[in-house]
């Protein structure tokens, strides 16, 4: 029996199965941004030394050896070792261990803090508004390194006392943003939708607004871990930051009151470049990650938002009509 | 335009005034009593007696209620333009600070010129070529120099010219009015080494900002007209994209102002950072406190200097 070739043959439809956020994320990350991913690449291999240090470092944190003090490189000490004879490699791992849990603890309060205050501000509105981005425009017309430098010194030196004040001057900073991420996402409609049906402030707040600028609050937590560790290794550096004992790459550069750095200046260039490599590394995958998760960076016809492939299969595709 | 300009000068001294006071209190509602911090560290200079507290509280005037303490330092600021005298040395502070001022002013500006004339190309270039080899260079380079510490760059700076050819910076400071050349030279390196560290936000900044302006309708109008990609960047895009860059600068610049504290200290320079660095060393109250609001001060001129130029630069305020 012969079928009428008019006669519609039902095609069953498979809806591909869209990956999981993170997942897409990711592909999307390697894929797109090769800079994101190296960055990516150092931010891990960064993480594993500060959480692993224990077992990667070759001699103990704190491990003082004063008759091999200031030694160039050897077999036993591949980076020499420092004033105290402490081994310069494990100082260095044991660095970016302190580094990190200042970076993520001082980091993760400065987001907490500038949510509260940017998005309660921003979504009260009203006086209320008004007088904190009065406080806030107040506290920015102070830099920030004269009111870090104020504070430390007044305070007993100690881990926590650098994570408080890092995490709560940059949050007051970071306020201001999110208010403005904050109004920006409250001139959709689903936010007056939600408000009609009589959703709560604080569930409106919850449901609808912190999902929406999830993602321009994790490009502040990259980027804002890079400062916090900038920030406190500059602290270290003038001498206000940790403990004497404590090994961070800010205070390694200053090490021994820059008298030893003339005879030894591996004991600078070391730390400093684990600095660099490592801000460097986070500042890169952050980078990669607003370039794809910015909403305002999405979209557009036109040489700038298609990569060079892309054009040239579009240029082809037209040229063929 | 003017009433624009008015409604921002008239905020500078609300703005001062609640600066002014942030910065006292700053300094007096931080745990740790003054007095005590002052006894300990008389204690550790091997001065063994205990001091009169309550003379050592009349002499800093510290007897009186909180406000009454702001009050009598404003007033003596605002009337006098005495800033009060240091604890250590017992001399005036206001010269010093005047004296201060300029050296960190310079500094600070080259660094800004700096920053602005690399930045601004590379990242207008980088937006241009997205995604491309160029574009990952240009990128990459920028980042770097926002991460590398510039006290890093800075002690590296002043450490490997001296072990390779034995240079050293200057030891005393050469005043711009006696010898320009000389003074220019000096303050060229910190300079250079302060503008790097604006120069990666900027470049950022200037791409991302070329990128969204280059999504919008009317460039997309500009492409189908025709017009070469010189013309559209350089007339419609950059013109747009100029002005968030200037409120951008408002920005900077404090962090700039912050960053020279530690350069100054590196490069050997007599200016405010320096100050402060001392003055924090020895527990010098009244100079914390006065530079803290200098520093607020200078900043405020400047977000009133940037606005103005913003609201002269943005055509929708402007025929406001």
């Amino acid at each position: 029996m012969t079928t009428n070739s008019n006669e519609a043959v039902p095609v069953k439809q498979v809806e591909k199965k869209r990956d999981g956020f993170m997942k897409d994320l990711f592909r999307r990350m390697i894929r797109e941004k090769p800079l994101g991913t190296i960055g990516l690449g150092i931010v891990i291999i960064m993480f594993f030394a500060g959480i692993f240090a224990n077992w990667i470092a070759p001699y103990g944190m704190k491990q003082i050896d004063l008759i091999n003090r200031l030694q160039g490189s050897s077999p036993q000490h591949w980076l020499g070792t420092d004033q105290l004879g402490r081994d310069e490699m494990s100082q260095i791992i044991f660095g970016a261990r302190i580094s990190l849990i200042i970076g993520i603890s001082a980091t993760t309060i400065h987001m907490v803090i500038s949510f509260l205050i940017g998005a309660t501000s921003a979504f009260v509105g009203g006086k209320t508004d008004l007088i904190v981005q009065r406080f806030i425009d107040v506290w920015m017309t102070i830099p920030q390194m004269a009111i870090l430098l104020t504070i430390v010194n007044i305070l007993p030196r100690s881990m926590l006392t650098i994570i408080m004040v890092l995490g709560i001057t940059g949050g007051i900073g970071g306020a201001r943003g999110v208010r403005s991420n904050v109004f920006w996402v409250k001139g959709y409609p689903y936010v007056s939708a939600a408000d009609a049906i009589g959703s709560k402030r604080m569930r409106t707040l919850m449901v609808h607004v912190l999902p929406n600028i999830m993602s321009l609050m994790i490009i502040g937590f990259t980027i804002g871990i890079g400062g916090a560790i900038m920030a406190e290794s500059g602290l270290s550096f003038l001498g206000m930051g940790l403990e004497p004992g404590i090994p961070s790459w800010g205070a390694m550069i200053n090490g021994g009151g820059q008298q030893y750095l003339q005879t030894m200046p591996q004991l600078a260039l070391y730390p400093g470049a684990a600095l660099s490599l490592t801000i460097y590394g986070i500042n890169m995958f952050g980078d990669g990650l607003r370039d794809l998760l910015d909403p305002r960076l999405r979209g557009g016809i036109g040489r700038y938002a298609l990569s060079d492939k892309k054009l040239k299969q579009l240029k082809a595709t037209l040229a063929k009509e | 335009m003017g009433a624009y300009a008015v409604r921002r000068a008239l905020l500078i001294p609300v703005t001062v005034i609640l600066a002014s006071m942030l910065v006292f209190l700053l300094v007096r509602f931080i745990p740790g009593d003054i007095v005590d911090l002052i006894q300990a560290q008389m204690a550790a200079n091997g001065g063994g007696d205990t001091i009169d507290r309550a003379a050592v509280e009349k002499a800093l005037g510290l007897d009186v209620p909180v406000y009454v303490q702001y009050a009598r330092w404003a007033s003596r600021i605002v009337l006098h333009g005495n800033m009060g005298v240091s604890l250590r040395t017992n001399l005036p502070i206001t010269p010093e600070i005047m004296r201060r001022i300029p050296i960190t002013f310079e500094l600070s500006l080259m660094a800004t010129v700096i920053g602005a004339v690399i930045a601004i190309p590379i990242g207008l270039y980088s937006a241009m070529r997205q995604d491309t080899i160029t574009d990952y260079i240009l990128r990459s380079g920028a980042i770097l120099l926002m991460s590398v510490p510039s006290f890093w760059i800075g002690a590296m700076v002043v450490l490997y010219p001296s072990i390779w050819w034995g240079w050293t910076p200057p030891m005393e400071y050469i005043y711009f009015n006696k010898d320009p050349i000389g003074n220019l030279s000096m303050m060229i390196i910190p300079a250079m080494v302060l503008g790097s560290m604006g120069t990666g936000g900027t470049v950022r900044m200037m791409r991302t900002l070329m990128l969204e302006t280059l999504r919008q309708d009317y460039i997309r109008t500009a492409w189908s007209k025709g017009l070469t990609e010189r013309i559209i960047v350089f007339r419609h895009a950059m013109k747009n994209a100029m002005i968030p860059i200037v409120t951008m600068y408002g920005g900077v610049i404090p962090g700039l102002l912050g960053g020279s504290v530690i350069m100054e200290q590196i490069f050997n320079l007599p200016g405010m950072g320096r100050l402060m660095l001392d003055a924090l060393q020895n527990r010098d109250y009244p100079i914390i406190s006065a530079i803290n609001l200098m520093m607020a001060i200078i900043i405020i001129c400047n977000n009133l200097l940037i606005d103005m130029t913003y609201g002269w630069l943005d055509p929708r305020i402007h025929f406001q």
